[in-house]
């Protein structure tokens, strides 16, 4: 009797207060927006095989643009890793039975379907052209269905803040007997961290969207240049949410990163202080750079320049991660399983997407660069090459404890390695158009971009069977893949020592934690 | 059927533990009111450097003595929360639902204070945005400054409504005598979540009233 | 471990306090307006929103028990306004800045500043 079959029947799961079916309807609901955005998106690579846009109208175009990045942004990646594998395992890592308010979890997830639903709205009347960023004068104006979609987005904003507090009142407060802060999972400090970018971070947005829902219905007018307001006000409150977002987008893959390396090379974190203290210390600085996003938006120079700085400093910790979880495969037993190959493309590809990164944080380069397709491969490779590829990574990870299966191997590796080149050939490319001056969100081009662009239309056809293969041979295991054996990978955090799939209130008896949780028993480590 | 008292939910293993989860929680939740609320004091700073003489004159249209009517209304509600929630500790059922009563009649006149103010600047056209119809020449941006007049009290307004809803929901729960010297969590929270309403309007009030 | 064994602390104050403080919460309101009277421009914005905060303060440590909460959830509320005085430096520091580089000159943010004030002394 595991937590699947505990209860039967649709209600069971409706109602449910477990935050594993909590995790899992998120787990599908997120899912499946991912590939609704990835089907705009190859609309949008379809259209840009050739020069000319002669494939859609350009409003038709926009619109594709726009609702792939807010599919993508507000209902896929924000929630992604906390609202489904943070709720499946938070409780599970912590030895809890729950978290600390299983009503409001639930909520949330209502929340979350409401936003969704007014985005449906949106799709089907009216559309949405603004581009995910919604930037006034434009979004005050345009004739799309900008209140619905701000209003799904506002909504959405909600369920993420519920999440946020839902998950630092119960690290805080329900951890089992011995475990303490630093025993936790570095997955758990992650989330910690996430969360509190979620409860600050989010409310602003709230307002800065609610503020232009008013703006398009009564004309209110604080970014109306016409009687005296500023739309460049409306872009410092919307980036005051959006940078600390992409943290939120971020923090929870590299969480996920720290577990995958420590299992699959089995070997302790290296440097497990400075990999906890970086995830605060990004939650804080990132909430201080967010004028990088308006350095040619008529943002004082002197501003700018605080900004850049500040970005440069944000890299930081990012940085400190990376060499340490490198200094953690060093001389591990490395396994190459499919988690540990997309803990290895991660690096890669995260480290390609950072660095690119702090090119832009530079006010000089930037001016080159801003609203280019340098800008485009850059936040793909470290939102689609980081989070999606620590996601994909994650889900494999943690597959047989969710479902008590396990997935085919050798499949696995396939898809990993399709996705892999899928992605360097839809993206790389567009990091080399980018900086040769190709614009983003427009929808026609000059004829010497027009191999790049198809390049990158063949990638994203590699990566799109590259996932759809991933999901098509993880979907066949949960009816014919092997039942899974208790702690498949070997790991020593506590989500392995309940039974594989869970039990309702997932321990029989309550645990105690006396190691870290990457103290594995048989290794010598090397003290010299 | 017999329900433990006092409840503790499954998933913590002492009241103590619900009891602190559940403060956390609702600290939480006031950060990120105060963050929301941050976004228009950001605008009111924005457009008061850009327009000082539009502050200057257009707030003159605002009624302090009302303004300040209203202060004292929602502290004097802050006290009576504070003393719901001290009877509840003390277990004194009667003065929790006096207290409680009070404090939603207060939040009843300040919203209709504030109606009152509402209707005399719908009456003389002092409307946001393109509502604006004044008559009386007020230089700058008028408009800009009765938005936010508008949008910052309708929004406080607005969770003073919220709060008077999950007020008589406690005072519902009160006639129940659910609460007690065990077990008052609840009003507690709520009283917290008052106290930071009270707490918003304590600076809106000076902001948008007393421009000199 | 504090998820075990805390009990509810409830420090119940005496009914006293409470009347004191909401006795200078009415006192303070009627300084804010007071002093407003007074007409003092930029002086009269710093002594209200000082006046302001040291009402919330008082409701925040006395009527929310603040002052007798844990470490971490009076670090929480001040936190969140910490960032909130950061959202504001920051824009504001673009707001009150722009124009300020001349491009045409390129001349640097200083030295503009030191040839303007140079400008004005003549």
């Amino acid at each position: 009797m595991n937590y699947l079959t505990a209860k039967k029947g649709f209600k069971s799961w409706l109602f449910t207060l477990d935050h594993k079916r909590i995790g899992l309807m998120y787990l599908v609901a997120v899912l499946s927006f991912f590939f609704l955005g990835g089907v705009f998106a190859l609309l949008v690579r379809a259209e840009l095989w050739t020069p000319a846009g002669d494939m859609f109208t350009a409003d038709m175009y926009n619109k594709f643009f726009t609702l792939h990045g807010a599919i993508m942004v507000f209902l896929f990646i924000i929630p992604s890793v906390p609202a489904s594998l943070g709720n499946f395992l938070i409780p599970l890592m912590i030895g809890a039975k729950d978290v600390a308010f299983p009503r409001l979890n639930l909520l949330s997830w209502y929340i979350y379907v409401l936003g969704a639903l007014f985005f449906f709205y949106t799709l089907l009347f009216g559309s949405l052209d603004t581009g995910w960023t919604f930037y006034t004068p434009y979004s005050s104006q345009t004739g799309t269905s900008v209140i619905s979609a701000t209003l799904g987005a506002f909504i959405l904003g909600f369920s993420s803040i519920l999440t946020g507090v839902n998950f630092i009142v119960t690290i805080h407060k329900m951890r089992a007997p011995g475990l303490t802060w630093g025993r936790l999972p570095l997955l758990i400090w992650a989330l910690y961290a996430t969360a509190v970018i979620q409860v600050l971070a989010t409310p602003v947005l709230a307002i800065t969207l609610l503020l232009l829902v008013v703006e398009r219905a009564f004309g209110i007018g604080f970014f109306d240049s016409t009687i005296g307001g500023d739309p460049v006000l409306f872009q410092h409150f919307f980036w005051f949410y959006s940078h600390p977002a992409v943290y939120i987008m971020i923090l929870p893959g590299f969480g996920i990163i720290s577990e995958l390396i420590t299992v699959h090379a089995r070997k302790r974190i290296f440097g497990y202080n400075a990999i906890a203290a970086s995830s605060v210390a990004i939650a804080v600085i990132g909430f201080l750079v967010w004028g990088h996003h308006m350095f040619v938006s008529g943002q004082s120079s002197f501003a700018s320049m605080v900004f850049s700085f500040l970005t440069f400093a944000v890299a930081v910790p990012t940085a400190i991660k990376v060499f340490s979880w490198v200094a953690t495969l060093y001389r591990g037993s490395i396994a190459f399983t499919a988690p540990m190959l997309y803990a290895l493309a991660f690096i890669f590809l995260f480290s390609i997407g950072g660095l690119t990164g702090i090119f832009l944080g530079a006010i000089a380069v930037d001016v080159h660069l801003h609203d280019t397709y340098f800008v485009v491969a850059h936040f793909h490779y470290v939102m689609m090459g980081g989070t999606v590829i620590a996601f994909i990574g994650g889900i494999h990870h943690w597959w047989p404890k969710l479902f008590g299966r396990m997935y085919n191997e050798g499949w696995a590796r396939l898809g990993c390695f399709l996705i892999f080149i899928g992605f360097n050939l839809t993206f790389f490319s567009q990091f080399v158009m980018g900086s040769r001056g190709m614009p983003r969100r427009y929808h026609s081009y000059v004829p010497e971009y027009a191999i790049w662009h198809q390049l990158s239309t063949i990638g994203s056809l590699v990566l799109g069977l590259g996932l759809v293969l991933t999901l098509v041979y993880l979907l066949h295991s949960l009816f014919w893949g092997k039942r899974a054996p208790h702690n498949p990978w070997g790991g020593e955090s506590l989500e392995w020592q309940a039974a594989t799939p869970p039990i309702e209130f997932n321990f029989t008896k309550q645990p105690v934690v006396t190691s870290g949780p990457y103290d594995f028993p048989e290794i010598e480590q090397d003290r010299s | 059927m017999s329900r433990r008292y006092p409840p503790l939910a499954h998933h913590f293993l002492s009241l103590g533990q619900q009891y602190s989860a559940a403060k956390l929680g609702m600290w939480l939740f006031l950060a990120q009111e105060v963050l929301f609320f941050s976004g228009l004091f950001m605008a009111y700073a924005a457009f008061r450097y850009f327009y000082p003489e539009t502050f200057l004159a257009a707030h003159e249209h605002l009624n302090v003595t009302l303004g300040a009517t209203n202060t004292i209304v929602l502290l004097t509600s802050s006290l009576t929360m504070a003393l719901a929630v001290r009877a509840a500790q003390l277990g004194q059922n009667k003065q929790l639902l006096i207290n409680l009563a009070l404090t939603f009649l207060f939040a009843t006149t300040f919203l209709v204070i504030k109606y009152f103010e509402y209707s005399h600047k719908i009456h003389l056209g002092l409307l946001p945005g393109k509502f604006y119809s004044a008559h009386e020449h007020i230089p700058g941006q008028p408009a800009l400054f009765f938005g936010l007049y508008f949008v910052m009290t309708g929004l406080h307004g607005l969770h003073v409504l919220v709060g008077m809803g999950v007020i008589a929901w406690i005072f519902i729960r009160g006639l129940n005598r659910e609460f007690g010297p065990e077990y008052n969590t609840p009003v507690e929270i709520v009283g917290l979540y008052w106290h930071l309403v009270d707490v918003i309007w304590i600076f809106l009030f000076p902001l948008l009233y007393l421009v000199k | 471990m504090e998820s075990q064994s805390e009990h509810a602390e409830q420090h119940i104050a005496p009914l006293r306090m409470y009347l004191i403080i909401f006795g200078a919460l009415l006192f303070l309101t009627y300084i804010t307006v007071q002093v407003s009277v007074w007409n003092l421009g930029t002086v009269g914005l710093a002594v209200a929103l000082v006046v302001a905060a040291i009402k919330a303060f008082l409701v925040a440590s006395y009527f929310m028990h603040l002052k007798d909460d844990t470490w971490f959830n009076i670090m929480l509320f001040v936190g969140s306004i910490v960032f909130m005085i950061l959202f504001f430096g920051l824009t504001l520091l673009d707001l009150g800045t722009r124009g300020r580089l001349n491009i045409e000159e390129g001349t640097f943010y200083y030295q503009q500043e030191k040839a303007w004030s140079e400008k004005q002394k003549e």
